[in-house]
């Protein structure tokens, strides 16, 4: 038997939720703006992870260019599917089934786009990353940007979601749509907007995760189920929400794979934790747990 | 594959047996409005069951039987939590079933290694489902030596089954429950002021969509001959909605039809392949980004498919339609 | 909230001697209770007399065994089913649109249909929710002519909740004006402008019987 790192456990904790906030953010708050589950919102994950591998790795370039790039290219992806795809499927009248449906389609194109360019096998970034021992914990560089990513983007989230316009109109968009376009809100640039950033958003976390594991075309998918564990449990649309679930869901990760590990089973059977959450949760309080006590406690 | 008869004969098999498939999602979604995108999940216990069995020196019409029945029992208790769920908390759940199911089977044999070893100090564990490596599969037909004669009667055999399939699906839902099936995609509130249990229906639907979908599973193990948690990837539930909404949502002999049309871009696939040995192109891709986009370009520009739905023809309907024009 | 439909608050709902509030919609449709909606809920992309055969009480070809195991019995009893709804759209003059998809039919059609959906359930009692809502007002005229014929052929208790009231008034036997969610009258047609509680408050909702 091996024993308990407790302090190491807890900070892997941290990181696997840190990566789950980023990538569930976006999948969250476009379900809630557009009505739909956006399957492709796996792909906007690993196209992320693939820029920021080809810039990074295979074009050496620094690796801030290589962060800001994953951003961005992911997002403007995500615009793209929403003002070319999905808004006009909507404006048709599609039935949310059919947006689904689309959905899935355009992320098989995207990943096997991917898969023809960098193929399937997985790549490895082979930067050196400083590490930091303290005490029972070792720690490195890398994590410190994912941490220093987080906080900042939580911080400018907040910040935009409490006092500004657009967080009032995001707000009031997933409210109730008609009431806000009455009112004068475009609706259309808040849903512009938080499709962009959430893509973006979705790509750091692919970046993260290429440069902590490796890239390969399947990435964003294995990350979509616990995103849609975060998005069910955190409550569809609710930011606050999404950042407890995605820590709560980190420590259950990390634990879950203790348990598996001490009894000699695969690991790979953690995931049925994001599953019997999403069941329970839907079973039991489909506005999402977190969002109903937050509501419950007036925070 | 060096005769071209053999290569079409395979790509004609596989026509009938996802033909069986798409009729299965045909009457979740098609008619009740069902959106079930676990369906790998219930070929691959279909297929695993018969694989199973057989192994077992099972009869191949009871390892038939066995799929048909254990697929259905699955659903039943895959169905038994979701059926209340909206329908996009439905397509979560039951396509994060399928990867979970998926997950289950790959790594069912060491979980049980592992736990024997654990409470029974033993290592006599003998493996069920192969793991990642997968499962050889024996074939239902043993004709051995002549292999064109073989592929006709795995011909024979899909097609019966296809054939039986359609006539039995015809037979249920063009009638008073068929209609109610609509009426609950529909509107289910308006339904349920109209004295109409849904939630009895709905079960019966997933119960019966996930046999169905168990005995193409159980058909394509056996003539496939090889099996693994690879080959019921989310990529296989996709090529299904794909076959449905291509062909005709709602619309039997629409469904496959595009169960014809969704292999044959397969087949075409493959078929170039030897063309493209020049280029840097991988055939699979090219197979996927086409599907992928063509499913997008269905649902912009022709969202009922290609054959629409009929309303529900009836004994007495036909007799009232053949009264109407009469008058 | 008699149908089911919406949770009540508070309170007791009877109907025959029987406790019916807290049942579920299809089990108030078993007691004989029958809405339509206000804003029509057809189903859209079935033809109208789909419609109306949908409605139809214990009919074993909407059993899964019926269908497949009684099927020369549901064969006949269907043709009856069918006379029965061409009878009742030609009563609402839809006849000539009992092949065309509901979602083809104007606006006063559907909610005729909508009357006549809830008729081929042979309802004890009828709740007609605003069936002249957004309708103009001479269809509004028509509607009530055609309930009214409803009630002496069929016999069924009908209970309709309006805020036309003054085409209503000469087709009501028995009125109950309702104000926030109050009784404030209960009586004759005739005896509400007179009564000062419902001058006061005008025009509330009018359930009338």
């Amino acid at each position: 038997m091996y024993t308990l790192n407790l302090p190491q456990i807890f900070f892997n904790s941290i990181i696997t939720g840190s990566i789950f906030m980023l990538a569930a953010i976006g999948l969250s708050l476009s379900y809630s703006l557009s009505r739909f589950p956006n399957f492709a919102h796996a792909e906007y994950i690993t196209l992320g992870g693939y820029i920021g591998f080809l810039l990074f790795e295979q074009l050496n370039m620094h690796l801030y260019i290589a962060f800001t790039a994953s951003f961005l290219v992911s997002g403007l992806l995500s615009l793209l599917s929403y003002t070319v795809l999905f808004k006009p499927l909507q404006d048709r009248g599609a039935p949310m089934v059919y947006l689904m449906v689309a959905s899935i389609g355009l992320g098989i194109t995207i990943r096997h786009i991917i898969q023809q360019i960098w193929g399937g096998s997985p790549l490895t970034i082979r930067a050196v990353w400083p590490r930091w021992d303290i005490g029972p914990l070792t720690i490195s560089g890398l994590y410190l940007y994912l941490i220093a990513t987080v906080i900042s983007t939580s911080i400018v989230l907040h910040l935009l979601l409490a006092s500004t316009i657009i967080g009032k109109c995001i707000r009031a968009v997933s409210d109730n749509i008609e009431l806000a376009s009455s009112v004068g809100v475009n609706v259309d640039n808040v849903s512009r907007f938080v499709w962009f950033v959430g893509g973006g958003l979705a790509g750091l976390s692919g970046f993260f995760m290429v440069a902590i594991a490796n890239a390969i075309p399947l990435l964003g998918w294995r990350l979509l189920i616990p995103a849609f564990a975060v998005t069910v449990l955190g409550g569809v649309g609710s930011f606050y929400g999404a950042l407890i679930a995605a820590y709560t869901l980190g420590f259950a990760e990390n634990i879950s794979v203790i348990g598996l590990t001490a009894l000699g089973l695969p690991t790979d059977l953690k995931m049925l934790v994001f599953f019997i959450t999403i069941v329970v949760v839907l079973l039991a309080k489909p506005e999402g747990i977190i969002a109903s006590i937050r509501r419950g406690l007036r925070v | 594959m060096s005769d071209p008869a053999i290569f079409i004969m395979h790509i004609a098999y596989k026509i009938g047996v996802y033909g069986i498939a798409a009729l299965s999602l045909n009457i979740e979604y098609g008619y009740t409005g069902l959106s079930n995108f676990g369906k790998a999940a219930f070929l691959m216990i279909g297929a695993y069951t018969a694989a199973i069995a057989l192994e077992n020196g099972l009869h191949p019409v009871i390892a038939i039987i066995l799929s048909v029945i254990i697929s259905g029992v699955i659903g039943l208790l895959a169905s038994a939590f979701t059926l209340k769920f909206r329908e996009d908390y439905l397509a979560i759940t039951l396509l994060a079933f399928a990867e979970i199911t998926r997950l289950i089977i790959r790594s069912f044999d060491d979980s049980a290694k592992a736990l024997t070893r654990l409470i029974t100090g033993m290592e006599n564990y003998v493996n069920i489902f192969g793991g990642v490596h997968g499962k050889v599969v024996r074939s239902f037909i043993s004709i051995i030596g002549d292999y064109r004669l073989y592929n006709v009667a795995q011909l024979c055999l899909a097609y019966g089954f296809l054939i039986f399939s359609y006539i039995f699906v015809k037979l249920l839902l063009d009638s008073p429950y068929g209609r109610v099936l609509r009426a609950i995609r529909e509107d289910e509130l308006a339904s349920q002021t109209l004295g109409k249990e849904t939630w009895r229906y709905k079960l019966q639907v997933i119960i019966l969509g996930s046999m169905l979908a168990g005995l193409a599973g159980a058909l394509i193990a056996q003539f496939e001959g090889y099996i693994s948690p690879e080959s019921f990837q989310p990529h296989l539930t996709f090529a299904i909605w794909m076959m449905v909404i291509l062909g005709g949502v709602g619309n039997n002999l629409g469904v496959i039809l595009g169960a014809a049309l969704v292999e044959s871009i397969e087949a075409a696939a493959l078929f170039i392949k030897g063309f493209l040995g020049y280029l840097p192109l991988d055939p699979i891709n090219i197979q996927w980004i086409f599907v992928g986009i063509s499913i997008i370009v269905i649902v912009a520009f022709k969202p009922k498919g290609l054959v629409e739905e009929r309303p529900i023809k009836t004994p007495a309907m036909e007799v009232a339609i053949a009264g109407s024009t009469r008058d | 909230m008699i149908s089911g439909v919406v949770q009540r608050d508070s309170g007791e709902i009877w109907f025959m001697k029987e406790r019916i509030d807290g049942l579920q919609p299809f089990k108030i449709y078993a007691k004989g209770i029958v809405r339509s909606f206000q804003i029509p809920r057809l189903f859209w992309r079935l033809t109208v007399l789909d419609n109306m055969l949908i409605a139809a009480r214990e009919f074993i070809g909407e059993s899964f065994t019926g269908t497949l195991f009684r099927r020369g019995k549901w064969v006949s009893e269907e043709r009856k089913l069918v006379d029965k709804a061409l009878d009742i759209l030609r009563l609402l003059g839809l006849s000539e649109s009992a092949f065309r998809f509901a979602y083809q039919l104007s606006g006063g059609q559907m909610k005729l249909l909508e009357i006549g959906r809830a008729l081929m359930a042979d309802p004890k009692l009828l709740l007609l929710d605003e069936p002249t809502a957004g309708v103009h007002p001479k269809l509004a005229q028509d509607i009530f002519r055609k309930i009214e014929e409803i009630r002496r052929i069929y016999g069924t208790a009908v209970f309709v909740i309006e805020h036309r009231v003054e085409t209503l008034f000469s087709y009501a036997d028995w009125v109950y004006v309702m104000d926030n969610g109050s009784l404030i009258y209960s009586g004759k047609p005739s005896g509400v402008v007179l009564d000062a509680r419902v001058q006061k408050a005008y025009l509330g909702d009018i359930y009338v019987a």
